[in-house]
């Protein structure tokens, strides 16, 4: 795993983007404000609850992205791998939204972008009643980090169109998209 | 006109040579002038290290005998000059395969084989290269592949014509300015040893992608094939090197699980086939 040893170069690449805090077990989302002296000021991302670590707490991995359910909306992200950002933490510059190319990173949303980082989504079920009660608010809404369906019964994977949901509730592919299938039973099981 | 990298980015200059070797390396008592090499300074490094920092570089695309030869060099100035070689998060190895004569076909081929098996091959390169936003995977930095397919689907290179996908374990903006794929996971370290073999890993994946004819053709025979055998058909002699990874299995079955939104991205039939030595 990747450590920082050197205090200012940490901050230089940490400060101002997500990681994780490594307690027990727990790998928590984390938003680094500063570090001085191998100390880490942070707020959760979840509960915006401020802390302190030292350095070698720090879970430095990328933080798993995917599917974010916002309020009406699902929206995929990405990690970019790119030149001009040379932060090893996540952050606005190095993200993008591949289904909704002008959604905005962050804002009042960071509960739903720590939900992405711990996989923690309703199942499958939850989400096809959710559309099926209310099918004219258009929205749509993620059951993994991989997928999502909206309010027209259309099956979304890493925000692609693969098919759509039929009224058993299966999922019926779009004649390219059978490949999908295993990672949505994998998804819904 | 073949259907091949150098004829479909214009921009590339003909080169011969399939193999090209940089070394960023931080240490004392560094060798400074090399015959075989070029050396540069990298301002990446160089504003951060508190050591000296040199890059090595082969100056023109070579082949395995010729890395091993300049490598050779490297390690008997390391021993006439008592070098020390810190090894930490800032200096990596990036290894050029040269692509230029390649088919389109066998370029998404090697691709997908590629992504298939990246986590695994990333932990030969040492624990801070995995997850390092100098050369981030696929699974750490999702974009690239978002990149790949809208590159296949719309048979136009300009997405992959783009900084933003350079910091990847396999860099593909390379492609434009030297013809070749720059794997950039390899971490810097004094055992030259390591960083031949990690030369002939590629070397060996490259030629070894060459026995499917499709994208397609890959990932069915993985399907058929199952984890372990697909790793032997890719590594050849060096897939012990990877059969004690931890969750190995799951590791490659997860990365083929990412390479069907390339693989599965067009019909590979419209394709033009065509049988191209990827080293000529």
């Amino acid at each position: 795993m990747l450590v920082y040893k050197n205090a200012e170069y940490a901050a230089n690449r940490l400060a101002g983007t997500i990681v994780r805090r490594i307690i027990g077990n727990q790998h928590i989302p984390i938003a680094i404000a500063n570090i001085a002296n191998s100390k880490v000021a942070y707020t959760t991302l979840a509960d915006n609850i401020p802390d302190v670590c030292d350095l070698k707490e720090l879970d430095l991995d990328p933080v798993p992205l995917g599917y974010i359910n916002n309020q009406k909306v699902a929206t995929y992200w990405a990690r970019k791998p790119m030149r001009q950002d040379w932060r090893q933490g996540l952050r606005a510059a190095n993200v993008v939204c591949l289904s909704h190319p002008h959604a905005e990173w962050g804002g009042n949303n960071l509960k739903q972008i720590a939900a992405c980082i711990d996989g923690v989504y309703p199942t499958f079920k939850q989400c096809l009643g959710k559309v099926k009660r209310n099918p004219e608010a258009k929205g749509s809404i993620a059951f993994s980090r991989d997928f999502a369906i909206d309010s027209a019964g259309v099956l979304f994977y890493k925000s692609i169109t693969v098919g759509g949901i039929d009224d058993n509730g299966e999922p019926d592919y779009l004649p390219s998209f059978e490949w999908a299938s295993d990672a949505f039973i994998e998804a819904v099981n | 006109m073949k259907n091949n990298i150098l004829n479909t980015i214009k921009t590339i200059h003909p080169t011969n040579g399939m193999i090209g070797v940089e070394i960023e390396v931080e240490g004392s008592k560094l060798p400074q002038i090399l015959p075989s090499w070029r050396i540069d300074v990298d301002p990446s490094v160089k504003n951060w290290s508190k050591h000296e920092n040199y890059e090595y570089v082969i100056p023109k695309p070579t082949d395995l005998i010729g890395v091993k030869a300049a490598l050779d060099e490297l390690e008997l100035a390391y021993k006439m000059n008592n070098s020390k070689v810190v090894e930490g998060e800032l200096c990596g190895v990036h290894v050029h395969l040269n692509v230029q004569e390649w088919s389109l076909k066998k370029f998404y081929t090697f691709l997908i084989c590629y992504y298939i098996i990246e986590e695994v091959l990333t932990t030969y390169c040492g624990p801070a290269r995995e997850g390092n936003h100098f050369c981030l995977r696929a699974q750490d930095a999702e974009f690239i592949l978002f990149q790949i397919r809208k590159t296949i689907c719309e048979k136009n290179f300009k997405y992959l014509n783009n900084e933003n996908i350079r910091y990847a374990t396999c860099n593909l903006y390379s492609l434009f300015k030297y013809g070749s794929l720059e794997f950039r996971a390899m971490r810097s370290t004094r055992d030259l040893a390591a960083i031949y073999t990690w030369c002939e890993i590629l070397t060996t994946l490259a030629a070894n992608t060459g026995k499917f004819n499709s994208p397609l053709e890959a990932i069915s025979q993985f399907s058929g094939d199952g984890e372990l055998l697909f790793l032997k058909t890719l590594l050849g002699k060096h897939a012990p090197l990877f059969t004690k990874v931890p969750d190995l299995e799951k590791k490659i079955r997860n990365g083929a699980r990412r390479a069907q939104i390339i693989a599965y991205a067009t019909d590979w039939n419209t394709y033009k086939d065509e049988k191209v030595n990827p080293f000529k």
